[in-house]
């Protein structure tokens, strides 16, 4: 009886126990799975001619030594696996199922140094020094520059930044765009297929691939793979309805009943009053005709203290740029870290308006066009004010850029496309508009290759 | 005799719950900060003693171990994806606050290597508690200091900052998940990451796909 008991005690608790045990315990991998083999190291140290003592001597399980960081990078190249496309005819630059056979035969040395510190990796003629900050980087971040580095070897070189973050910097950084197959694109193609086609990867370094992938579209070529799409708004001329233009259609939306101004901003476009803005619902019609104020907190703030003549919101280099024209006559950015205006500038000349265009020029920026019609750019970096030449024709109501044309809404109610000298009636509108903005469209990327 | 048989009874069943009690605590505990990471890496194992946790049994060992065999896994192909899916949820949703506060210090440290970094976002983001959700926040709000030059170490903080995002986008209630992300939005400069944010909180309004699918629409047109 009092064994029975105590069998019966035990299996109860044992049970528990083990219950306890279940929801704790995680599927177990061998603490060295993952070790190398030595015939693995040897193959990819001869194959790479990898100067082994460099990287802090033969390793096969320690992560924290380079050579076994090294290896790991090799072996994701050797092994890593990619879904068939639905196009077979396009080939790539670098065959799918070909990495590990074209970085061989691209690299004839690789070795760990730091004589150029401030670089990740340089390749001099085919052999590669994989500086301290290779060592620092992610895995992902490592076989991206390895495979970067490789492509140099065939020749590819940079040229210097016109935008993103290496604008301005005296080295080289850029490549013209995704379809000249340098460096970047290539390095780029590995992202894309690991994001899209890669079977074998861990779901980490695929979610790395794809975010890497889209910012490093806008960071390393000087026409953005992959950029923001963007949709006509115009304002029609009773100021009832604003006509959005997107992917070849036209389609309308409700306007807030509010004096004012049509403004372009980062997440669709407003009516501002000088006090207030009132934002344009740009993905469906509500079917409330009340004006909503924009939540938006530096457009409240702009109201609070004086009235406003005008604001923009642009980008310049990485970073957004928020800037008001008070009817002080100065000028004034938000700081979006301190989430409250800058210190106000007066400006040398009157302000009759600001552009995010001018005819003739498609390259984004901020214009300031005196009342006297005179054009500056200012360069938000420097808070300068640069000189354009030329005069502003106030028979131009707003210029816009728009897929690399300049749209014009002039005086007539009329949106016209500056082509060379002469301006042509854009897509036969035969409607009358009272405003024209481009606003930003949050649900897919404008893919250019070129 | 009667009296010592449920003594015995008494001390078994005692200690069967203490040696549980000792146990759940063992392996919700993170010490990242009391433990030398170089003494966590694999292979290199301190021979097991009765006193302290043994990491030669995977199923007593801590929060920090399991979170660096997580991380090294990244740097290897895996025959089984869904399975790490698995290993990362079960750690994410085994974090108390505590492990939360120091996962944060992990992904913060820019001394730490970039896989440690990556994963620790990635069992934040999927941590899902008032928490991580504030830690996520802070980290994405931190601007990177104007002097620091742009390099491959700083672009990887904007993506993982863009990781961070997308993990406070998958937050189950969305009305925080919108809040939050408008918050950050007006706190932030960086037009990278203000428009990952605004196609997180299109896609939470219903107005556009998910960003992970938007991005692989995109960058199927490049390889496919
Ligand atoms: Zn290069």
């Amino acid at each position: 009886m009092s064994q029975a008991m105590i069998a019966v005690f035990l299996f109860f608790s044992t049970m528990v126990f083990a219950s306890s045990q279940q929801s704790l315990q995680m599927p177990y991998k061998d603490s060295e799975f993952t070790c190398l083999s030595a015939s693995e190291a040897d193959k990819y140290t001869r194959d790479f001619g990898v100067d082994v003592r460099s990287f802090g001597g033969k390793e096969l399980c320690d992560a924290q030594v380079d050579t076994k960081k090294l290896f790991n990078d090799i072996k994701i190249v050797e092994g890593g696996q990619f879904a068939e496309g639905q196009n077979n005819l396009i080939k790539g630059f670098v065959n799918k199922s070909q990495y590990y056979d074209w970085l061989k035969e691209q690299t004839r040395g690789i070795e760990r140094g730091n004589d150029i510190p401030w670089a990740t990796a340089y390749n001099s003629g085919g052999y590669f020094t994989m500086q301290d900050g290779w060592a620092k980087l992610s895995t992902l971040g490592r076989v991206g520059t390895f495979i970067h580095e490789a492509r140099h070897t065939e020749g590819y070189r940079h040229i210097s930044c016109r935008q993103g973050p290496y604008q301005g910097v005296s080295l080289a950084g850029c490549d013209s765009n995704y379809n000249y197959g340098g460096s970047h694109a290539v390095e780029m193609e590995y992202y894309a297929r690991v994001s899209v086609q890669g079977i074998n990867f861990h779901p980490v370094y695929k979610k790395m691939a794809r975010l890497m992938a889209i910012a490093r579209s806008n960071f390393v070529f000087n026409t953005a793979v992959l950029q923001p799409r963007e949709a006509v708004m115009a304002l029609s001329e009773n100021r009832t309805q604003a006509h959005v233009y997107d992917q070849g259609q036209w389609f309308i939306r409700e306007v807030p009943a509010v004096e004012g101004r049509l403004k372009r901003t980062s997440f669709g476009a407003v009516i501002f009053n000088g006090l207030a803005a009132f934002a344009i619902e740009l993905y469906q019609n509500s079917g409330f005709p009340d004006a909503i104020e924009d939540t938006y907190s530096y457009y409240k703030l702009m109201g609070e203290t004086q009235n406003i003549k005008d604001f923009e919101e642009f980008d310049s280099g990485v970073k957004r740029h928020v800037v008001k024209i008070g009817n002080n006559n100065k000028l004034a950015e938000f700081d979006f870290p301190q989430g409250s205006w800058g210190s106000e500038k007066s400006l040398p000349f009157s302000v009759a308006k600001l552009s995010t265009a001018v005819p003739g020029n498609v390259k984004a920026g901020l214009f300031l066009v005196s009342t006297e019609g005179k054009i500056f750019n200012y360069v938000p970096e420097s808070q300068q004010l640069v000189s354009q030449p030329g005069q502003w024709d106030f028979s131009n109501q707003e210029v816009v850029t728009f897929k690399n044309q300049n749209l014009i809404l002039r005086n007539d109610g009329k949106i016209y496309v500056q082509s060379g000298e002469s301006l042509q009636p854009w897509l036969q509108t035969e409607n009358l508009y009272s405003g024209l903005v481009v606003v930003p469209v949050y649900d897919a990327f404008e893919v250019v290759k070129e | 005799m009667k009296k010592s048989y449920w003594i015995f009874v008494f001390v078994l069943v005692a200690g069967i719950f203490f040696v549980e009690y000792d146990l759940t605590k063992r392996t919700s505990r993170s010490a990242f900060v009391k433990k030398n990471p170089a003494r966590l890496i694999h292979t290199k194992l301190a021979p097991a003693t009765s006193t302290e946790t043994s990491y030669q049994d995977p199923t007593r060992a801590g929060f920090d171990f399991r979170f660096q065999e997580l991380t090294n896994e990244i740097s290897q192909l895996q025959d089984d994806p869904e399975k790490v899916e698995q290993r990362m949820k079960i750690l994410a949703e085994s974090m108390t606050d505590d492990d939360v506060r120091q996962l944060s210090e992990v992904l913060t440290n820019k001394k730490n290597n970039g896989d440690k970094r990556a994963m620790a976002v990635e069992i934040l983001s999927r941590n899902q508690s008032n928490e991580s959700l504030k830690q996520l926040e802070n980290f994405i709000r931190k601007n990177e200091s104007p002097a620091e030059k742009w390099s491959r170490e700083r672009e990887f903080e904007s993506v993982l900052k863009a990781q961070a995002v997308e993990g406070i986008a998958a937050f189950p209630q969305k009305d925080v998940a919108i809040s939050s992300l408008t918050a950050l939005d007006q706190k932030i400069e960086e037009s990278f990451l203000k428009d990952r944010i605004k196609r997180s909180v299109a896609s939470l309004k219903n107005q556009a796909p998910l960003p992970e699918k938007q991005d692989n629409d995109a960058l199927e047109k490049l390889v496919e």
